[in-house]
């Protein structure tokens, strides 16, 4: 029988906020305690250590643990000096740490747990439903779609900060739970005001928002825009596809992850989806 | 295995819903996977799909059966590979979608195109006679009939027998009587084995006891068959010995009152099966 398989990947664990080299090492089990059902045997664990100062000691410590666990290390991040010496001792590759200096963020590493699928994957171009033209004389003129956010100033002049005419997308709103087997598509956003049951579809070519659960699949930028955003109170998601990218749920969620209560947002970052808490900066 | 040859095509149906068609086509499917075959699942419930959820396999789908015939996607692409064993692959059903979405004929020429490539083609069927049926049967040359002991059950397996032996393609076909509780057939609160093979005058395929361990593999996407060690389910022991019997072998079948003698069975019987 053959063990299960997992594709190798590398995922970046932070422990860059423990107030000690024990207690690096104590997070660090954990965060692969947690993760042992997602990281299969083989994949690649790059380390955030901040400024915390590692002694060779403690990194062969480290390695231990990883091997314990049946991953490998790749790259330590680090800012100190004495720790990128050890590190280089031991054999790692090290760096200064990456792009953002949020330290250790779960959803990115929740991130990782969304797999790329080994299929390839072109952007499904179903035909998207127009909506029924009037049958009666000649078609209604709307007016064309404007989009404003203004000020009203003390003295009474109105400032514009922004004007879009003609919006080339517009948004759906659906009011109502959307249940396995249904289909919601658009050529503009969706918005799903209820939840969205596992077997279900959303395809948009723009963003969806999911004011609910988000338990099926939703497809954001459908056609081709790797720049759309898929929001949701809580993703889980069976599949998260954004223009070319394509992601799956892993085979079993964080245990951790239901009590959660912050909104989610998935976007491609460094060719692949990722997921981060929905947080206004 | 057979190497050159043609791939058995194999309809899992009942008439009667839940009754554990979808269930033991997984652990069949599993069951010969494991003994080493190719082996294809074919999920035939378009809209109401769950073959892919009793595997473990939803998250993994992309394409369907309807984005084959409908060619938005190659055969090849459509099919999922199971997580655990290289040799068993899943084509999932369409959930959008409903039955008209696929023709008998269109069923043929994707069985033929797997068959060239697979020891064994599973295809679950749908509840029901209609065209969801008509689809699964169409491509088959041997049918599995699953029933429980219970009159409702047995009469609509004995409509599809009927409908099955009116199939010239269909050369084959057998019982497996599921959920199966030898307390109660003893106690005559139920029909027993020999009553339901002789209403339907069928041969039998296997029997699988009642085991919750069953509830426990769907919810975890683990067919049962796949558990390893020396306390496996009953469950697991009756679905190895239907493959095995599907596969040609001599399995008798399991004695289900006596728990502890049929376990040393068992193990013998593994250990007859790896020298």
């Amino acid at each position: 029988m053959s063990a299960i398989e997992d594709r190798e990947r590398t995922v970046l664990i932070d422990i860059s906020r423990a107030v000690n080299s024990a207690d690096a090492v104590r997070q660090l089990e954990l965060y692969l305690e947690q993760s042992r059902t997602v990281l299969g045997p083989g994949a690649g664990i790059d380390l955030n250590t901040g400024d915390l100062l590692l002694t060779p000691g403690i990194l062969a410590k480290i390695k231990a643990v990883l091997s314990r666990f049946g991953v490998k290390a790749q790259t330590l991040y680090s800012d100190v000096p004495q720790t990128q010496q050890s590190a280089l001792d031991e054999g790692l590759s090290v760096r200064r740490y990456p792009p953002s200096k949020k330290g250790f963020d779960p959803n990115q590493f929740m991130a990782s747990a969304y797999k790329d699928l080994d299929l390839p994957f072109e952007s499904l171009s179903r035909p998207v439903i127009q909506p029924p033209v009037e049958k009666q004389g000649a078609p209604v003129s709307r007016p064309a779609p404007v989009s404003r956010l203004s000020v009203t100033h003390d003295d009474g002049t109105l400032e514009e900060l922004f004007v879009e005419k003609n919006l080339p997308l517009e948004t759906l709103f659906y009011k109502q739970t959307l249940r396995s087997g249904q289909v919601l598509e658009s050529s503009g956003n969706i918005v799903v005001v209820g939840d969205a049951h596992s077997g279900s579809e959303i395809l948009a070519d723009g963003d969806i928002l999911v004011w609910g659960f988000l338990g099926g699949i939703a497809h954001a930028g459908r056609n081709g825009n790797d720049r759309a955003e898929i929001r949701a109170v809580r993703i889980e998601a069976v599949q998260l596809r954004i223009g070319s990218h394509i992601a799956r749920r892993p085979d079993r969620l964080f245990n951790n992850r239901a009590k959660k209560r912050t909104p989610e947002v998935a976007k491609v970052k460094n060719g692949e989806i990722q997921i981060y808490e929905d947080i206004v900066e | 295995m057979t190497a050159k040859a043609q791939g058995r095509v194999i309809v899992v149906t009942s008439g009667k819903g839940g009754v554990g068609k979808t269930t033991s086509t997984a652990n069949i499917g599993a069951g010969l996977a494991r003994m080493g075959y190719k082996v294809v699942l074919i999920d035939t419930d378009i809209g109401l799909r769950n073959l892919d959820i009793l595997m473990g396999l939803e998250n993994r789908i992309v394409y369907n059966i309807v984005d084959v015939v409908e060619e938005r996607c190659k055969l090849a692409q459509a099919l999922v590979k199971d997580k655990r064993m290289p040799n068993l692959c899943l084509l999932p059903a369409a959930q959008t979608r409903d039955k008209s979405a696929l023709t008998p004929e269109q069923m043929k020429d994707v069985v033929g195109e797997l068959q060239k490539e697979h020891d064994f083609i599973l295809i679950d069927s749908p509840a029901g006679i209609e065209q969801g049926f008509q689809n699964a049967v169409a491509a088959a040359s041997e049918a599995i009939v699953v029933a429980t002991p219970e009159m409702s059950s047995v009469r609509d397996a004995d409509r599809i027998i009927g409908m099955l032996e009116a199939k010239e393609e269909i050369t084959n076909y057998k019982l497996i009587l599921n959920r199966v509780r030898p307390d109660m057939m003893k106690a005559n609160d139920m029909m027993d084995v020999d009553d339901v093979l002789e209403i339907l005058s069928v041969k039998l395929l296997g029997i699988i006891p009642e085991d919750q361990s069953i509830i426990i593999s769907t919810n975890r996407g683990e067919p049962v068959v796949m558990r390893e060690g020396d306390k496996v389910p009953k469950a697991t022991m009756a679905y190895r010995n239907i493959a095995s019997r599907i596969a040609g072998e001599d399995v008798p079948f399991l004695d289900l009152d006596t728990p502890i003698p049929w376990v040393e069975r068992v193990k013998n019987l593994f250990k007859f099966g790896a020298a």
